[in-house]
């Protein structure tokens, strides 16, 4: 399955974000987005998303795909736990499945504490487990690590990296070594 | 006796001794009756069936017309969040039910609907706005970058109304039902005191105001307090409970 866009254009007011961009991504592989800020990687991420419409070209493939996402922000439920954060966004939730899953990331005894009580870091490492425990084609990763010190950001690169499966994985960062330890391609916008 | 329910019994009765010296006082039961005559006028009305009767009619008829207003109000407010235009639609009869007093009311639906059935229209003509307003209000509340992540990972219609939606109707929704309970009761008896309907709490305030029976509408302004209080205990009591349920943080289904 190829993912892309083809003479992609977006602008907010006089604004020009993005303009005449084509892209080919084949599923399976990982790449990583690099860009000042303000250079449109956010908004690329809106638009493969779903919650952009371009002003001008067109997406393929993003508009029929299941995506999944980390955003800036966690964008977590706070007052539910790691376990039913990540249940939230799968069709047929196994208990069993995430609490291993999540073990891998986080200490055993948040698993069932309300989001809001747990640190930044770990609230960022939910989001992220959230993301790719999701029924899901295509991994959509806006500055994923941001706010994990090196042990943790190293040890959620690694989880990423082993969960990522056959789906197509976009990363957005301004850390050019997080995508050689993630092993992903990197594209200048 | 715990120290603060100490306090608080001590108060009371300080307020309640005071009430009784002015009474003695005064000295005419016609003006102000004390405590002890209130209490035993309504140990006299409490062993009627009539009393019991008369509780009842009003009580269901404010209950039913609350919650009718409750189900209405949360269906309606829903509908309005997600069609601006059912909003605007329902704009001028919200206004209409907020601003027009309710002894104007009274008089038509006593003319349209009889005194019967004149408390549960009432009350909920009063209770609608509040709870449709309120709800409006704190679905507007739902945090936008949440309904965002739920687009994005396609979370079901429930999924969304339950974990997104509701945190943020909640908190509105159970100051609007405090408000509304209240102002249910309040509006509900003095449309009754003016419609005087057959066996309700309002027609016998209407007859102790007709008789100078002073010690009955105190009697009844307890019976009104604690009934209030009773159905409101227990309202916001099952309204915490289902939404302790709803927002349970580790029920998905799984």
């Amino acid at each position: 399955m190829i993912y892309g866009c083809e003479r992609l254009s977006k602008s907010y007011g006089a604004h020009r974000v993005l303009e005449n961009l084509t892209l080919s991504f084949p599923s399976g592989n990982r790449y990583c987005i690099m860009s000042p800020s303000g250079g449109g990687k956010t908004t690329l991420f809106r638009l493969f998303s779903g919650l952009e419409v371009p002003d001008g070209g067109r997406l393929i493939g993003f508009d029929t795909a299941r995506i999944s996402m980390v955003f800036q922000e966690d964008r977590l439920c706070d007052h539910l736990s790691p376990i039913t954060n990540t249940a939230l966004v799968q069709t047929r939730p196994n208990r069993g499945d995430i609490h291993a899953y999540l073990t891998e990331l986080l200490p055993e005894s948040c698993l069932y504490q309300p989001v809001s009580a747990l640190s930044g870091g770990m609230k960022r490492r939910v989001a992220i487990a959230r993301a790719l425990l999701a029924d899901s084609d295509v991994l959509l990763l806006d500055e994923p690590f941001t706010g994990l010190d090196e042990e943790s950001r190293s040890r959620t690169i690694d989880f990423v990296r082993s969960h990522q499966g056959g789906r197509l994985l976009l990363m957005a960062t301004h850390h050019p070594e997080e995508a050689e330890q993630l092993g992903a391609e990197i594209l200048h916008l | 006796m715990a120290k603060p329910a100490a306090k608080k019994a001590a108060i009371a009765g300080g307020w309640l001794a005071l009430w009784q010296m002015v009474s003695l006082i005064v000295h005419q039961s016609v003006l102000l009756a004390g405590p002890l005559e209130s209490l035993k006028a309504l140990t006299q009305m409490m062993v009627t069936a009539e009393f019991w009767q008369t509780v009842s009619f009003t009580m269901l008829r404010i209950a039913g017309g609350f919650l009718l207003a409750f189900a209405l109000g949360i269906a309606f407010g829903a509908l309005a969040h997600r069609f601006p235009i059912a909003r605007d639609i329902l704009a001028p009869a919200v206004s209409a039910m907020k601003s027009v007093p309710v002894a104007c009311f009274v008089v038509l639906l006593l003319v349209w609907v009889g005194s019967k059935n004149l408390t549960f229209v009432i009350v909920f003509l009063v209770a609608f706005p509040i709870l449709y307003l309120n709800t409006l209000e704190g679905l507007g509340r739902a945090e936008g970058t949440l309904l965002e992540m739920a687009q994005v990972f396609r979370l079901s219609g429930w999924r969304k109304l339950r974990y997104v939606y509701l945190p943020a109707l909640l908190p509105s929704l159970i100051s609007a039902c405090q408000l509304a309970l209240g102002m249910s009761w309040k509006s509900g008896v003095a449309a009754e005191v003016i419609g005087t309907p057959l066996h309700s709490i309002g027609q016998q305030l209407y007859f102790a105001k007709i008789y100078l029976e002073i010690d009955h509408l105190f009697a009844w302004t307890f019976v009104i307090l604690l009934a209030s209080t009773l159905f409101e205990t227990v309202f916001l009591a099952l309204l915490h409970r289902a939404a302790r349920r709803m927002e349970g943080t580790d029920d998905l289904r799984m």
